[in-house]
């Protein structure tokens, strides 16, 4: 996939940035039409965040033609620069999104952001950054959307509970890479002798983050409707091991070394292959924009987290 | 007739799961596994479904074929087919893990054949925990389906302790007479709802759009009807000829081919009434209701051509009759336009023009609505003298989109309007890369998701569309048309006596 084109541009006036992306579009010029699907607003507090926003909107363009407003707090007078970028596809398809940064004071920023929004689009919230719920940027900012993205690894399981007071429907993006751990160990129970098994299922055990662990524990006991046990262990950054103990019986999701794959293993059965490594966080991200409703089976979890 | 396997409960870890594949534990049966429907779309198929994650953790492939080949022979096998048709490459990581999923059993297709078969799938059940679910995929000749599906029924593989599901691929059927008889015997060890009859022109992203935009969209359905349609076209193009299938393509001609099934299909698909639900029956229900409502094509309304000499896209193309292995005095018909009718409330009056031809000016599949004319138009006539009628045409390939013709004002000093055309291409929206029909298709059918299969009512009815008019052309000749034009002039007749005109795609 190539990328065809971009302009961008800087001002301190919101009211060009308009006529700024319709030229870096290509204006009268091309006539083109845009194809624009959603809103995507982006705190990033510091420059190593709007780096990796960047890095993220470059991933997520392709599948999401968007117009980001990447919002950074700061001093001073109020900056902005523009940018459009288009991929090409196969059969020369083109998809463009619009960017605009935005540097402004906390107090300036949600009206900077409110006035650059595509009019009759959703609005997703992308809040990157420590976050509680006594009101503030997070709280304007997350007025304005349908969704807010937030990732449990960077703000806490607490500054995710606080999302949910903010804003109603919350996606969390480490929550959103378990989903392969979650798919092998409910692959564990597939059989019908196994389904049995997970009546006595009443502690599991995890190798991994604290978060990812107390997500598992919270998804499991949401899920089963009981009281799981949680065992924790181990300092990795990444999950490395899931294993229930169900009677005598031993049921166990692993990683192999450091490949997408890992092994899952039942008793009784040959030990399986199975895909466990989580999709790059932009790809997580990209996913995230695909919905809108709330998530009830993370609501669920967080709560018995 | 068989029934379903009782559904065991289901798993509670499951439910909610945003996995989007399929869950089940299944063995994926392919018989004809070492043929060329395999190698070339079944394997790659299924590998992708791995590729994306969509698998079921516990899956084995089965491979059953004449063929002496061994479990790492076909996983050979299996790997060059990958590499060869797959639109992925193969990942070498993944491929280990997939590779170990590939099983190969060698025998006829014949009871003694399916009992040492039986007698593998209930190993692979055991070790691999698949909890004797099947999916059977006739990968071989139409004429193997009867023997094959007898031979299941004898040696009980349509009931093993999970769920049955049979595929078979088109054609289902030369005639309707030969489409029940088909039937009479699939129905015999297989209930309805464990047939998946495929046609892979249904799991396309681009035809299941139709059901998008005409059931997602409020403002189009309400044009939607004769009121406010003159007529609608439907055109199913290929700028290639018979090329090596001449064989193939004598015993079929372009009704079999294509009419009887792809572009039925397509039809349905734009005519048929919105049904209660997303969901196999009540789409299926809406598109047999829609096919009953359609009158049987007849010789009147109907033009039929055979392609002659001539030049596609610059390069020079010989006539049909000058194919290999095509007689000389072959007169199967590469090319029909025909009339179609339905008597319903929404449809009646207004006709569907099908055109469906090989080694036409360009490959193209598309779906052009033309409205009636404005009832009073308060402009001078010379300012209208440029404006056509609004069009809707969907196209399904290649280029998907969408585009509207509709009148505007030139920027003169005297007052003209003109027709322009908006253009909606999908890839201006989702640059996300489209999977293969057949990847579509065996998920669904690992899913028990039959929305996309053809049912056997809706076989039924469409060769009693069809059938008068074969019977009627197995004798006389088609019109020769030129290679790389759109057809013979007595199609261009077919629509002028009425006072309309094919639009050019």
């Amino acid at each position: 996939m190539a990328q065809a084109m971009s302009g961008d541009g800087e001002t301190g006036d919101l009211a060009a940035v308009e006529s700024m992306l319709r030229a870096a579009r290509g204006g009268d010029r091309t006539g083109s039409v845009r194809a624009i699907t959603l809103n995507l607003v982006v705190h990033a507090p510091d420059s190593e965040r709007i780096e990796s926003t960047l890095e993220a909107l470059e991933h997520v363009g392709p599948s999401h033609p968007l117009r980001a407003i990447v919002a950074t707090p700061a001093e001073g007078e109020l900056r902005a620069s523009v940018a459009s970028s288009c991929w090409v596809g196969a059969s020369d398809r083109q998809v463009c999104s619009e960017r605009v940064l935005v540097a402004a004071s906390a107090r300036a920023l949600p009206s900077a952001v409110t006035s650059l929004l595509v009019p009759d689009l959703p609005v997703f919230l992308w809040w990157q950054g420590p976050l509680d719920h006594t009101g503030g940027l997070a709280a304007e900012l997350a007025g304005l959307a349908s969704r807010v993205v937030v990732d449990s690894g960077e703000c806490g399981l607490d500054g995710v509970a606080a999302a949910c007071i903010l804003a109603e429907s919350v996606a969390d993006l480490a929550w959103a890479g378990l989903l392969p751990w979650r798919d092998a160990v409910a692959g564990l129970f597939d059989g019908p002798s196994e389904i049995k098994a997970l009546e006595r299922v009443k502690a599991v055990d995890v190798r991994g983050p604290e978060n990812e662990a107390r997500l598992m524990a919270g998804w499991l006991r949401s899920a089963l409707g009981t009281q799981i046990d949680l065992h924790r262990e181990g300092r990795s950054h990444h999950l490395e091991r899931v294993t229930m103990q169900a009677g005598d019986k031993e049921y166990l999701v692993a990683r192999a070394g450091r490949g997408r794959l890992g092994s899952a293993s039942v008793p009784g059965l040959l030990d399986y292959s199975v895909v466990l490594a989580p999709p790059a966080r932009p790809a997580l991200l990209a996913d995230e924009l695909s919905r809108l409703s709330s998530d009830r089976l993370f609501e669920q979890a967080l709560e018995a987290a | 007739m068989a029934t379903t396997a009782k559904r065991p409960a289901p798993n509670p870890l499951r439910a909610g799961l945003r996995v989007g594949g399929a869950s089940d534990p299944t063995v994926f049966v392919i018989y004809g596994a070492s043929g060329d429907l395999s190698q070339r779309k079944l394997l790659p198929a299924i590998y992708n479904l791995a590729v994306r994650g969509l698998l079921p953790n516990r899956f084995a492939v089965i491979g059953y074929s004449r063929r002496e080949m061994d479990n790492d022979s076909f996983r050979e096998f299996a790997r060059t087919a990958v590499e060869k048709f797959s639109r992925t490459p193969v990942d070498d990581h993944l491929w280990q893990a997939f590779a170990e999923t590939l099983h190969y059993q060698s025998g006829s297709f014949d009871e003694e054949g399916f009992k040492v078969l039986g007698d593998r799938l209930e190993a692979i059940d055991a070790a691999h925990g698949t909890g004797g679910n099947r999916v059977y995929y006739l990968s071989t000749p139409a004429s193997f389906f009867p023997v094959i599906v007898q031979a299941m029924g004898a040696t009980k593989l349509n009931k093993p302790p999970g769920f049955a599901r049979v595929v078979i691929e088109k054609p289902f059927g030369h005639d309707l007479a030969t489409a029940r008889e088909l039937a009479d015997v699939v129905h015999r060890p297989f209930s309805e709802r464990q047939i998946f009859r495929i046609d892979h022109y249904l799991g396309k992203e681009t035809v299941q759009n139709i059901f998008a935009f005409r059931f997602a969209n409020a403002i189009f359905e309400p044009v939607w009807n004769n009121t406010h349609v003159d007529h609608v076209q439907i055109t199913v193009g290929e700028s290639i000829g018979v090329e090596h299938r001449a064989a193939f393509y004598e015993e079929t001609g372009v009704v079999r081919d294509i009419v009887q099934n792809h572009l039925l299909q397509v039809f349905a698909l734009v005519a048929m009434e919105p049904p209660a639900a997303f969901d196999a029956d009540p789409i299926r229900d809406e598109k047999a209701k829609l096919l009953r409502a359609t009158r049987p094509m007849t010789l009147e309304n109907s033009v039929r051509g055979q392609y002659g000499e001539g030049y596609v896209a610059g390069e020079q193309a010989v006539a049909y009759l000058e194919e290999p292995n095509v007689p000389p005095d072959s007169n199967t018909p590469t090319y029909i336009a025909a009339k179609l009718e339905i008597d319903n409330w929404r449809w009646a009056g207004t006709p569907f023009y099908i055109r469906a031809g090989k080694r036409v000016a360009k490959r193209v599949t598309e779906v052009a609505v033309q409205f009636k004319r404005p009832p009073h138009l308060p402009f001078p006539t010379d300012a209208v003298e440029q404006l056509e009628a609004n069009a809707l045409v969907l196209r399904i390939q290649p280029d998907e989109g969408i585009s509207l013709r509709f009148g505007a004002k030139a920027p003169t000093p005297t007052l003209a309007l003109r027709t322009v055309n908006m253009d909606f291409l999908y890839g201006s929206s989702f640059l996300a890369e489209v999977p293969e029909a057949y990847e579509t298709l065996i998920l669904d059918a690992m899913r028990g998701d039959g929305t996309l299969f053809t049912r056997q009512d809706s076989v039924e009815r469409s060769w009693e569309l069809v059938d008068p008019l074969l019977e009627r052309w197995r004798k006389g000749t088609p019109q020769v048309y030129e290679s790389g034009s759109w057809g013979p002039d007595l199609s261009d007749e077919l629509l002028a006596r009425e006072g309309r005109r094919w639009r050019r795609p």
